[in-house]
């Protein structure tokens, strides 16, 4: 365990803080979601590595709490949008209105413009809405009437999608869902977590979260993004992945494998893995940790479970020495 | 895929039926049949080496679509190519190897093998259907080739084979165009390929048929010229061993008169002496021309020949064991001594040529003018000749010969007197039958009363005569279990032991001969304990003034050959076993020359052994000798089998106490070999640990995997240590996670961050966690896993 700064610029932050800071902040979600740490992991290396999150569950599960917790957590501002089929992508970016007291065009500015977005049933709205929404997540700027805005710093975004629901639904095609970093699913709790969760909310009417602190500066966010961005990847690890990628992309039953942009996010969450074991390097292992979430939601083909083709390509691959 | 798969495999498989057929060649003619095998294991430990790099170096690119991979694979090809044209030049240079020891084969079977491991090495890679074909080719060549210079029966049959398999090969190759014709048609018609292959085949057939019924010795004929031979008419080979024939007289060839080695060609003598057909028809001087070979068998000095005993004449009739020392034995190649036979067969062979019955405790003598009785008393046994025609050859059989269980089967030996100056024909003991080309009247030869072949009416026997014998072949098993015959106290001669000799020697051979069941067995065992319990020396002799030879031997320990054949005798004689005194030529592998295929008998290969009877007719050698080889008593794969269980089980009661203390050893060792490599682990330890930081991770780390291999639990490869230990976290105790996590981090440190120095590490840290993983990861462990599962 290395005790040094993960990169040395002006502002790095030495890793002990770092974990402390993180520490800190998973506590904060884990108080809100409970029993469900694994997931809260996920997500964390998914905002360390500056990835949108795709949640594929069913409803009533915390995935609203989980996103305002997070957002308290990070000071920032929480957005959210309800997906449906009449939604218009002024709706999510934003628009020009004409102030008839001051004769001017005033933006209005969309959802899309705060810290934390939660999307609801992306799957719901047309594609051209959908696709307002991914420019957005891809470039972290929107251009309305010429005029290109940016988005916030730590703009991350969580969708998710009902997979009950078909009726009506535009399912996301490949190359969208390529833009997210990962896809979870929170699942039930289990029953002893479902009780507390019970004891939680005694006394309140209402489904809020419990106030989080924020526990990270405005700005702070992005520093430690950039600096996990620098965590070393040894040549014969990266050599692993895309071992692993090709493997996976040879597999007869893979139509449409991990793409180098997958390799690229999935290196990203690979270093924010490691970060989060405390660590300034990465190894096989946590290519190995965050290679599900971040692969199933890439590869696609007539299976049944995503989890079997990707341990099939890892399978294939030794472990580098 | 499969079907590009299904068509590589083929092509492997007609590489392999080549190889064989290659092999099949090889064995034929080797010497050392044993080298081909291990040229095989050589061969087959490059190609798996061949294919571990063909894995190791292109598993990757083959995860990569096959369009890409036929890419990839053109840019590979010229580094296997050169492997495999490097691998070819194998045998090349394993023949020069060869060939400093005296041993060698042909080039042409030099140039097979090279096609050999090159249609091998590329049907192992071909990946492309240009490189299957290439394979395909060689193969067809080797085995063409092979087909004409060894047409055995196996080879037509891997023939046959090979055949079938390259139509099918032929045809899936071609399988898409054959389809498109079929889908094309639309009336049914044989497809264009068919028409061209029956005709093809049928044509061949034919031709095979008529060669067969015309010349069904040459059923193949070798075209001059165009296929390279060894041997024959031209060029004698000095390594060709095999594929030509084997002429009866084993002469030399036309231009390389020195060779004596096995040619088809005309026989060529140039010697001076009067050879065996000369003197029938009183030709002497030079040799009749080649083609002008004339035996005169009808001619009129034969009259008074027929139907006589003959007498021999013998040099001498008594053999004294008071002689001077022996000379030693010098090597082959510095000897000035003679040659006299040349024999092929198996050997060791005793060549009998003097027996002698009578002995007085220091002489032996020849018997008197006695005939040998047969089974029935007082019968004199008349040794009858009888003409017997096998084949084209008339044989001279030895009549009256009872048959005897011991006996299974014949062997043939081919004797060539060269400088042999006597009458008598050294033949091996048991002698059935006998044949000399263009020999066939019985007058020729005669029994002597010593029971020794000979050709009466000679000077000495011609040179260059050629003996064909036929001896008959002793079955160990049932030799042990044969008795002698109840009436053999009638024979006199044999049995007779000198006046006034030590008892002692009776009550020797009883205590040697303890336990035994029968007489076959007492015989085994006095010569197996003459063998072992006493020395051959060179120089030991019996002194002037000793009384008795076989005493002075028993108490000395140590002498030479005719001492240890007389005690073994006496000892027979003690027991009741007729015994004789032999003298003749003995030769083992030692004298076996390679390039000629032949066994040479010189002249200092005189030897001394004995011979016994069970049933006063048949006379078997026993050789008491240390040094010398036992004369062939062979065994019947059974018979072995039931003798090695027996010696096992008789070893087994001799020496139970060291099968119970090694077998307990062992049963710990196996049960506590957990510990044991714990412990071993341990104190390999205490050295490691001034090792430097990232050698002693690195010797924990392996350590850890043969621990885990050695539990059942075998760590795969596409597995981290953390990722397989993650299921042994229940059998694993607090602190001993605690370890095994603090080397793994440092192991992680040391293997995936680019910055990581060991002297930067935390030498004592690390130092520490390993010893603990030493000391706790031990077999406590392994009880408490149900069974090793899979994460």
């Amino acid at each position: 365990m290395s005790s040094t700064s993960t990169s040395s610029g002006p502002r790095a932050i030495p890793l002990p803080d770092v974990l402390a800071k993180v520490e800190q902040l998973r506590s904060n979600l884990n108080a809100v979601l409970l029993g469900k740490e694994p997931v809260i992991e996920f997500v964390l290396a998914c905002l360390l590595a500056r990835g949108h999150l795709l949640f594929d569950d069913l409803p009533g599960l915390g995935k609203t709490t989980l996103a305002k917790a997070i957002a308290n957590s990070l000071g920032g501002r929480f957005g959210r949008v309800q997906c449906t089929p009449d939604l218009l992508p002024s709706d999510i970016t934003g628009f020009n209105i004409f102030n008839q007291k001051n004769r001017e065009f005033e933006f209005v500015p969309g959802p899309v413009f705060a810290d934390i977005l939660l999307a609801d049933e992306i799957n719901r709205t047309t594609p051209r809405t959908q696709s307002a929404l991914f420019e957005a997540m891809a470039e972290r700027q929107v251009t309305i009437d010429s005029h290109s805005r940016k988005l916030s710093e730590s703009f991350f975004v969580i969708a998710t999608q009902n997979p009950v629901e078909s009726h009506g639904a535009y399912p996301l095609p490949e190359a969208q869902l390529d833009r997210f970093t990962m896809k979870l699913q929170i699942g039930y709790p289990d029953r002893n977590s479902e009780v507390d969760i019970l004891g939680a909310n005694i006394g309140s009417r209402s489904f809020d979260p419990i106030e989080s602190r924020a526990v990270l500066a405005p700005g702070e966010l992005s520093e430690i993004q950039r600096q996990i961005a620098g965590i070393n990847v040894a040549r014969k690890v990266r050599e692993y992945m895309v071992d692993v990628a090709r493997a996976i992309r040879a597999h007869r039953e893979v139509t449409l494998g991990v793409s180098p942009r997958g390799l690229i996010i999935w290196q990203s969450v690979s270093q924010a893995w490691a970060c989060l074991q405390g660590r300034d390097f990465v190894t096989p292992d946590d290519v190995r940790a965050v290679a599900e979430p971040t692969l199933g939601v890439r590869i696609f083909g007539e299976f049944d479970s995503a989890a079997r083709i990707i341990q099939a390509g890892f399978d294939q691959i030794a472990i580098p020495t | 895929m499969r079907h590009e798969n299904d068509q590589f495999a083929l092509t492997l498989f007609l590489a392999v039926l080549a190889a064989m057929g290659t092999t099949a060649l090889r064995h034929n003619a080797q010497l050392y049949p044993l080298l081909v095998w291990i040229d095989w294991l050589i061969l087959a430990g490059l190609f798996a080496g061949l294919h571990w790099l063909d894995k190791r170096l292109w598993e990757r690119q083959r995860l990569l679509p096959p369009e890409s991979r036929a890419t990839l694979m053109l840019g590979l090809q010229p580094a296997t190519a050169w492997m495999i044209a490097a691998l070819a030049c194998l045998p090349i240079a394993e023949q020069f190897a060869q060939r400093c020891f005296g041993l060698g084969d042909p080039w042409e079977v030099v140039a097979l093998c090279c096609l050999q491991v090159a249609s091998l090495g590329i049907g192992l890679v071909a990946q492309t259907r240009v490189a299957a074909g290439t394979s395909v080719l060689l193969s067809s060549f080797q085995l063409l080739f092979v087909s004409f210079a060894f047409p055995a029966m196996i080879i037509m049959l891997l023939m046959a084979i090979y055949t079938l398999t390259v139509l099918w090969w032929l045809m899936g190759n071609y399988w898409g165009r054959l389809q498109a014709q079929l889908a094309t048609r639309t009336i049914s018609q044989m497809p264009a390929r068919a028409k061209v292959l029956l005709p093809v085949v049928c044509g061949l057939s034919l031709l095979l048929l008529l060669v067969s019924l015309v010349a069904p010795q040459r059923a193949l004929v070798v075209l001059n010229g165009f296929m390279p031979t060894t041997g024959g008419e031209r060029w004698g080979d000095e390594y060709a061993q095999g594929g030509v024939g084997n002429g009866e007289i084993l002469t030399g060839a036309r231009d390389r008169a020195d060779t004596v080695g096995p040619v088809d060609t005309n026989v060529y003598l140039s010697s001076q002496q009067p050879c065996l057909y000369d003197m029938i028809s009183e030709a002497y001087g030079k040799p009749s021309k080649h083609d002008e070979r004339r035996i005169d068998v009808t001619g009129d000095n034969q009259a008074e020949h027929q139907h006589e005993r003959l007498m021999e004449r013998t040099a001498s009739r008594e053999f004294k064991l008071q002689r001077q020392g022996r000379s030693r034995k010098v090597d082959l190649t510095e000897r000035n001594s003679t040659a006299l036979i040349f024999v092929k067969g198996q050997v060791p062979l005793h060549l009998r040529l003097e027996t002698f019955s009578g002995f007085d405790g220091l002489n032996w003598t020849k018997p008197e003018r006695e005939s040998f009785s047969s089974a029935e008393v007082g019968q004199p046994a008349v040794r009858v000749l009888s003409p017997a025609i096998r084949g084209d050859k008339t044989w001279i059989e030895l009549q009256g010969i009872p048959a005897a269980p011991y006996f299974h089967g014949l062997r043939q030996h081919e004797a060539q007197i060269i400088n042999l100056d006597s009458t008598r024909v050294p033949a091996p003991a048991a002698l059935q039958s006998w044949y000399v080309p263009l020999v066939d009247k019985l007058d020729f030869f005669g029994m002597s009363d010593d029971d020794v072949l000979f050709m009466p009416n000679r000077e000495r026997i011609p040179v260059l005569t050629t003996f064909s014998l036929l001896s008959q072949q002793v079955n160990a098993w049932e030799l042990g279990r044969a008795d002698r015959l109840s009436s053999l106290s009638q024979l006199g001669g044999n049995l007779r032991l000198p006046e006034g000799r030590n008892p002692a020697w009776r009550e020797l051979a009883e205590r040697w001969t303890e336990g035994c069941w029968t007489d076959g067995e007492r015989v085994l065992r006095i010569e197996s304990q003459l063998r072992q319990s006493f020395s051959y020396v060179d120089q030991a002799v019996v002194p002037a003034e000793a009384t008795s030879a076989v005493d002075h031997f028993l108490a000395s320990g140590k002498g030479q050959d005719y001492l240890f054949a007389t005690t073994a005798a006496v000892l027979l004689r003690e027991l009741g076993i007729p015994a004789r005194l032999v003298t003749g030529l003995y030769a083992d592998q030692r004298n076996y020359d390679a390039k000629s295929q032949q066994t040479i008998f010189w002249d200092d290969d005189v030897h001394t052994w004995l011979e016994f009877s069970l049933d006063g007719a048949n006379w078997l050698p026993l050789e008491p000798t240390p040094s010398f080889g036992l004369p062939p008593r062979e065994l019947t794969l059974w018979q072995w089998a039931q003798l090695a269980f027996w010696k096992s089980v008789a070893w087994s009661w001799r020496n139970w106490y060291l099968l119970v203390s090694s077998g307990l050893l062992a049963g710990l060792l196996y049960r506590f070999r957990g510990e044991v490599f714990d412990n071993c682990g341990r104190l390999s330890w205490l050295v490691a640990r001034w090792l430097p930081v990232d050698w002693q991770l690195w010797w924990c780390s392996r350590w850890l995997d043969c621990r885990l291999w050695l539990s059942g639990y075998r760590r795969p490869q596409t597995r981290s240590y953390r990722q397989w230990l993650r299921s042994l976290e229940s059998a694993l105790e607090q602190e001993t996670r605690a370890a095994c996590d603090r080397v793994f981090n440092a192991l992680d440190a040391m293997r995936y961050d680019e910055k990581w120095e060991p002297h930067q590490a935390d030498r004592a840290a690390i130092a520490t966690a390993c010893q603990q993983v030493f000391r706790k990861f031990g077999s406590s462990f392994k009880s408490r896993i149900p069974t090793p599962q899979v994460p």
